[in-house]
Order: structure tokens, then C-alpha cells, then sequence
């Protein structure tokens, strides 16, 4: 009984969930919208009318995006049998508003403003904790904290910030993510986000720093350097024998064309949808909770696209260019 | 009591417990896949229902081969049988096939029927088809029964 008695409640109500995540016929009738007001409009009249309430201004997407992955979450971790896991993608947020309050900190400035109320401590309850220098912080987090100001006072450079707790994050999610499915997607992510890096050092001509490349990917550190060293025409074949040989080549020949990585960025999106699209084949298991959250988030990056190409007013086929597919 | 009766009773019990167990445990997990959905969204309920039914028939079947051999042991009016221990053995070996098949069955068949109402949860027109999954499984609980009930009827008292 066990794995099955566990997850039948949990696997068919996230099944229910699914149908209401933004089908492929929502998606285009928001890009077909006149403007950002009239792409609101599409958006209410899906699941994410009951956090719209009173806004109805364009320009206020943001907290509607931030308040619906709020409720997803709060629904999601009232029912899921793993609610460490739920926590666990939730610990990312923790991460971001850290590293908003640590750069703010030393930059003697008030940036409240990019804090999310996503993690598992509330963003107040994060800033008494800046106050009194991270003292009450889990252990996981302090340590993360501890090894990003070490590295900012002996370097002075608030980029640094970024990276080391970047790379902490990464280790505490992979260490932490004890279910196959997830640390699979995490190897992804990390694979695909080095060689992101890898492409944007190369672009830029800066020198390599050792925070650059996070742990845990599949991709051996030093194919990452050298990659990075030699000439672009040798970047490719590289990574001919690892899975992301089509994603990295499509990438490059994007890159060439456009100058920008947003259309890798997006074929790592598509990279990654495919792999989180298997959980539609588990029956009983925690996999399909998983995918449900990470595809929400996805979602929630697609509207935040359309409205930011609807207020500036972009063209319809400029915004679709940067839009990945839908889980559904 | 003599020793046929008491093996027979042991038949009859173990027919429509470990069928019952079975047919319990299947209804019970297509029970929370049901809640599952209807709450998200209660007009799931009439069609959890129907998939919530169907594992609940191997306990009807046991229940069925262990009211006989109780009748057949004269448990139900007109004076016990007198029943020698070959005989008790028959009876027991014959409610063995719906008693593990069906507790096997029941289990397997409230998986698949639970998967049966995610499938309806994402896709409501699909009701016939989960349907037919669920009932590929009763097929085998179908055969056990109709041998427990010939091996019932060729025991002779």
C-alpha cells in the first residue's frame, strides 16, 4: 500500500490543478491583446482571478504573478505528503531575499521593495534577522550567509554575493532534494545554467573566478573552462556528447543571431519542460507535485513576458519569440 | 464439533476475508484519489463513484462462495452436516481461488481504478475508458469466482 496510500489524494487533486494551468489557446489570446489592461483581463478569467481582486492595472502583474504562486504553494504544501519537499523549492526565495538583503546591506541602501514573500521566512522576519547580523538563521542558510561575507570583505565586490550564495543554494537544494526526479531536474538546471555562464564569460572576456560554475551538474567543470578559453567554433563540439548538444548548438546559432542569450535561456526552459513532463506518466509518487509547482513557476515567467512586452509596447511576434511552451 | 465442519468454516471464513481485505483496500485508495479530485472539483463525485465501485466487487464475490459453503454445512437451518475431514478439506480448497484471488485482484484493480479518476480529473470525456481499465482486471476475479463456485457444487455431502 505504502507509496500508493500516500500519494492517491495528493496525485489526483494536482491532476484537477493541471487543468487550470494557462492552456496554449490562453497564451495567444493574451498576446493577441491590444494592451496590457485587455492581457489582465484574459488572465482573469482563469484560476488566477481569485488573487486579482482589485488589480486591474496592467502595470500591477507582479503582485498578482507573486500573490498566485503564494497561494499555489500555501494550497500545494496543505496537502502534499511531502511537505519538506514543497519547502525545499520554497527554501530558493529564502535565497533570493538574502542575497537582495545582504547586497542592500552593504550598499547602505533600502531595496524591501525586491523582497518575495515566497520562502519559508517571511521577508520581516529575514530582515530583523539582517539586523542582528543572521544570527537566527538555520544553520544551512548561516553558512551560505557566513561564506558570501567572507568572500565580499575580502573581495569588495557585490557580485560576488551573487555567486557564492548562488552555489550554496544549488548544494543545499541538491543535497537536500532526496527524491531521484527532483535532483535529475536540479543536474539540468545546474548542466544548462554552467553553460549559460560559460557562453556569458566568454561573451564578456572577463576572467574566469572559481564561484563561477556551480556543483552537482553532470558536465565536468574543466570541458566548462575550456570551453570558455578556446575559440567560439570549438564551443559547440564540446558538448556534442552530453545531452544538451541540440540545446547548446540551437543556442549558439541564436546568440549569433539575435546577440542576446534570451533565445537559449528559452530552449532551456523547453529543455527543462520536457524533462518535468514525464511526471504526467507517474501514477503514485511525489513526482507529479513536483512538476506542477515547477511548471506554475514557468507559467508565471510566460505572463511576466507578455506583460512586459505589452506595456512597452512590443510587437506580438517579438514577444512570442521569447516564449517556451506550456506544460499542459 | 466434528473436524470437516470446522474446515469448512475456515473455507467460508478465509473466502470472504481475504476477498473482503482485498475489495476494502482497493475501495479505500480509489476513495482518496476521489477526494482528491472532487475536492478541487465536486462535480467529480458521480464519476469517482463509478470507479470507486468497481474493486468493491471481489468482496462481493467471496462473500457469495462463503454464504454457500456456510448454507452447505447446514449452518442455515435444518441441522448441521455431517462432514468428514476429506470433505472439509474440499470445501476449503475450493473457497481458496476467489479468497487470494480476489484479495490480489482488489488491490491491483483499486490502483489502476485510481488512476482511473486522475485520468478523469484531467480529461472528463474519458470516463468510459478508465472504466475499461479497471475492468480488465475484474476479468481475472470473474475466472477464481466461477472456479470456487464449480468446486463448491462437485464436493458432494
Amino acid at each position: 500500500m505504502g507509496q500508493e496510500g500516500k500519494y492517491a489524494y495528493a496525485v489526483t487533486r494536482i491532476r484537477v490543478l493541471e487543468t487550470r494551468l494557462l492552456d496554449r489557446g490562453k497564451i495567444d489570446r493574451m498576446l493577441d491583446a491590444r494592451d496590457a489592461a485587455s492581457a489582465l483581463r484574459v488572465l482573469s478569467e482563469t484560476e488566477y482571478a481569485e488573487v486579482m481582486g482589485e488589480l486591474v492595472e496592467g502595470e500591477r502583474y507582479e503582485e498578482i504573478l507573486g500573490a498566485e504562486l503564494k497561494r499555489v504553494y500555501q494550497v500545494v504544501g496543505s496537502f502534499s505528503p511531502d511537505p519538506d519537499l514543497v519547502d525545499l523549492l520554497r527554501s530558493r526565495y529564502d535565497f533570493q531575499n538574502l542575497k537582495v538583503l545582504l547586497k542592500a546591506g552593504h550598499l547602505g541602501i533600502d531595496r524591501d521593495d525586491l523582497l518575495v514573500d515566497l520562502g519559508c521566512i517571511p521577508p520581516d522576519r529575514l530582515k530583523d534577522m539582517a539586523a542582528g547580523d543572521f544570527s537566527d538563521l538555520p544553520p544551512a542558510y548561516r553558512q551560505v550567509v557566513a561564506e558570501a561575507q567572507e568572500e565580499f570583505s575580502s573581495t569588495g565586490d557585490p557580485q560576488i554575493i551573487d555567486l557564492v550564495i548562488d552555489r550554496g543554494m544549488y548544494e543545499y537544494l541538491y543535497t537536500n532534494a532526496r527524491v531521484d526526479f527532483l535532483r535529475g531536474y536540479l543536474r539540468r538546471l545546474i548542466d544548462l545554467t554552467n553553460i549559460k555562464t560559460a557562453m556569458r564569460l566568454k561573451r564578456s572576456r572577463a576572467g574566469v573566478i572559481r564561484w563561477a560554475f556551480l556543483p552537482h551538474g553532470s558536465v565536468d567543470p574543466r570541458l566548462l573552462l575550456e570551453a570558455v578559453r578556446e575559440p567560439w567554433d570549438a564551443f559547440g563540439p564540446k558538448f556534442a556528447t552530453t545531452d544538451y548538444a541540440a540545446v547548446v548548438e540551437e543556442g549558439l546559432r541564436q546568440l549569433e543571431a539575435a546577440g542576446t542569450l534570451a533565445g537559449y535561456e528559452c530552449l532551456v526552459d523547453e529543455y527543462l519542460l520536457t524533462y518535468l513532463r514525464q511526471a504526467k506518466y507517474v501514477a503514485f509518487g511525489p513526482e507529479p507535485i513536483l512538476a506542477y509547482l515547477l511548471a506554475k513557476e514557468l507559467e508565471g515567467r510566460l505572463v511576466r513576458l507578455i506583460m512586459v512586452g505589452k506595456i512597452n509596447n512590443l510587437p506580438k511576434e517579438t514577444i512570442k519569440e521569447r516564449l517556451c511552451d506550456v506544460y499542459a | 464439533m466434528e473436524m470437516g465442519l470446522v474446515l469448512g468454516l475456515l473455507g467460508a471464513g478465509l473466502a470472504v476475508l481475504l476477498a473482503g481485505t482485498g475489495s476494502a483496500i482497493g475501495v479505500g485508495l480509489t476513495g482518496q484519489a476521489a477526494s482528491g479530485a472532487v475536492s478541487e472539483d465536486p462535480d467529480m463525485f458521480a464519476k469517482s463513484l463509478i470507479l470507486q465501485i468497481i474493486p468493491g466487487t471481489q468482496g462481493i464475490y467471496g462473500f457469495l462462495i462463503g454464504f454457500l459453503t456456510i448454507q452447505r454445512l447446514g449452518f442455515l437451518g435444518g441441522g448441521l452436516a455431517s462432514i468428514s475431514v476429506e470433505t472439509g478439506l474440499s470445501l476449503l480448497m475450493a473457497c481458496l481461488p476467489i479468497g487470494l484471488v480476489g484479495l490480489t485482484s482488489a488491490i491491483a484493480q483499486g490502483k489502476v481504478a485510481a488512476t482511473g479518476v486522475s485520468l478523469v480529473a484531467k480529461r472528463p470525456e474519458e470516463l468510459a475508458k478508465a472504466m475499461i481499465f479497471a475492468v480488465m482486471v475484474e476479468f481475472y476475479a470473474i475466472l477464481a469466482f466461477l472456479v470456487s463456485f464449480l468446486m463448491l457444487q462437485g464436493v458432494t455431502i
